[in-house]
């Protein structure tokens, strides 16, 4: 299949609750996906003021997913717009609602109908109460390709998964499957935050401008090490043939 | 050509095995030899190598980050001065995974930056396995074994014994020699450069050629690395 014909694809991810840094994966898969030399445009729902667009400010535009002039503005263009993968960074607190949006437009049927491929990375917060979320995402997915995402990223005191809990809250959703963001040591993570740059850019020691940033070697070598990791969950779950519509 | 800036990483998997002595004759040897150093100790709660050079040798606690950063980003200058890390053996596992997280050895050749790993033997079989451990792990990675004779109870090797290209010899030393070396304050470069006039000259020959046969193997070492980069060879 050429480049021409290549399948849109709409990446979100999302959280129903704050905190369990959803931006940090959001940003991380665009990294992934700028490294493989994947475009992608990004949507960032926390608005007025975007998380995402502020370490990606040339491809994230700020939209509000329950507006209709926002969901023609994401889902028109899917298949018009010259970069096929559109990532959306959903607002905390919103996946559900979000979910329900893509519904009632009929994005979801069009993606059942094969027109769309959809990825879903649900990231879970550390606590049983977000395996709840689950059960609210789990009828809107059906047809997704649906990624469970512990994300040990900025803590330490992560919840110990029960694996029998775990395995009946998975066995509610079928084609679900389990993706782990490690941890990062918490300055690095600290550093990465303030620097407002895409990863590779502080790994790089550049500024968002171009210039020679000065960070820590350190810092920038465990942030490298954690996106090494990530890519290797990424190859895992085969991303890339999912947004190349090989899967 | 640039030369490389050259970093000393002295361990061992065992305390007591002289690692900082060690960590303390490299220092010696380029202030004697009139060159800077700069050094880091990474027992935080016994940093007898950052005692006895206070001015260039800095503690570095690795359990937390801004030890780490305290002795990893200033490794990766290639500034030709060389570094001399006295790794402390509770730090050696923790070192080894700080080096594997943030890609160190990458980094520091991509920089011109040379680590050598200089492992105080400290008895068979346990200093052969680690060495090759650490070959293992590392294939890179230059070991050198360091065989301290000064303060151990063993007979000294044969004199004639081999002297082989990856590892270092430190003879045996007098008790009275070895009591005098460790005073506090008591400083090997300064000896080399000016001996006290008020020391026995028995003790100050003794000692000089003690430190001499040391510094002579750190000298044949740095040539041996000069010629080995030299293109024109």
């Amino acid at each position: 299949m050429g480049h021409n014909q290549m399948k849109p694809t709409l990446i979100m991810v999302g959280a129903d609750k704050g905190g369990v840094g959803k931006t940090t994966v959001a940003r991380a898969l665009l990294d992934y996906l700028a490294s493989h030399n994947v475009i992608v445009r990004a949507f960032d729902t926390e608005t007025p003021r975007g998380t995402l667009q502020r370490f990606h400010p040339g491809i994230t535009e700020v939209v509000d997913i329950n507006q209709t002039p926002d969901q023609m503005r994401i889902l028109d263009t899917l298949n018009t717009s010259q970069v096929k993968v559109t990532l959306i960074d959903t607002r905390a607190g919103a996946l559900a609602s979000s979910l329900a949006a893509l519904r009632d437009v009929g994005f979801l049927d069009a993606a059942k109908a094969g027109d769309f491929n959809f990825v879903l990375f649900h990231i879970l917060g550390p606590s049983i109460a977000s395996l709840s979320e689950i059960n609210e995402t789990a009828p809107f997915v059906t047809d997704a390709h649906y990624f469970l995402v512990k994300n040990y990223v900025n803590d330490s005191t992560f919840f110990d998964w029960d694996p029998a809990t775990l395995q009946t809250y998975f066995g509610k959703v079928k084609n679900a499957s389990e993706v782990t963001i490690p941890k990062l040591n918490a300055m690095a993570y600290e550093q990465v935050e303030l620097a407002g740059t895409p990863l590779s850019t502080f790994v790089a020691d550049k500024t968002a401008s171009g210039d020679p940033a000065n960070h820590s070697f350190t810092l920038r070598g465990y942030v490298r090490t954690w996106q090494n990791k990530n890519a290797d969950e990424f190859n895992r779950i085969r991303l890339l043939d999912l947004v190349n519509g090989r899967a | 050509m640039t030369a490389r800036t050259f970093v000393y990483i002295v361990c061992s998997l065992s305390g007591r095995v002289g690692k900082t002595t060690v960590a303390r004759l490299l220092g010696d040897y380029f202030l004697a030899s009139r060159r800077a150093f700069r050094g880091f100790d990474t027992d935080a709660h016994e940093p007898d190598f950052a005692t006895r050079f206070p001015e260039e040798v800095v503690i570095a606690d690795l359990n937390t980050i801004q030890g780490q950063m305290a002795l990893i980003d200033p490794l990766l200058a290639d500034d030709g001065v060389p570094k001399i890390i006295d790794l402390w053996h509770r730090a050696l596992e923790g070192f080894f995974t700080l080096v594997d997280n943030t890609g160190f050895i990458a980094e520091a050749r991509a920089r011109g930056v040379e680590p050598i790993l200089l492992y105080v033997d400290d008895g068979p079989p346990r200093a052969a396995e680690v060495v090759a451990r650490i070959e293992a792990r590392y294939p890179d990675l230059q070991v050198i074994v360091v065989k301290n004779e000064a303060t151990s109870q063993e007979p000294a090797a044969e004199p004639g014994a081999p002297q082989t290209l990856r590892s270092f010899r430190i003879g045996k030393l007098d008790p009275v020699l070895c009591a005098t070396i460790e005073l506090p304050g008591f400083s090997l470069s300064r000896f080399m450069l000016a001996p006290p006039p008020d020391m026995s000259i028995v003790l100050r020959a003794a000692l000089r050629d003690w430190i001499w046969r040391i510094f002579s193997q750190f000298k044949s070492f740095e040539l041996r690395m000069t010629l080995s980069e030299t293109e024109h060879l």
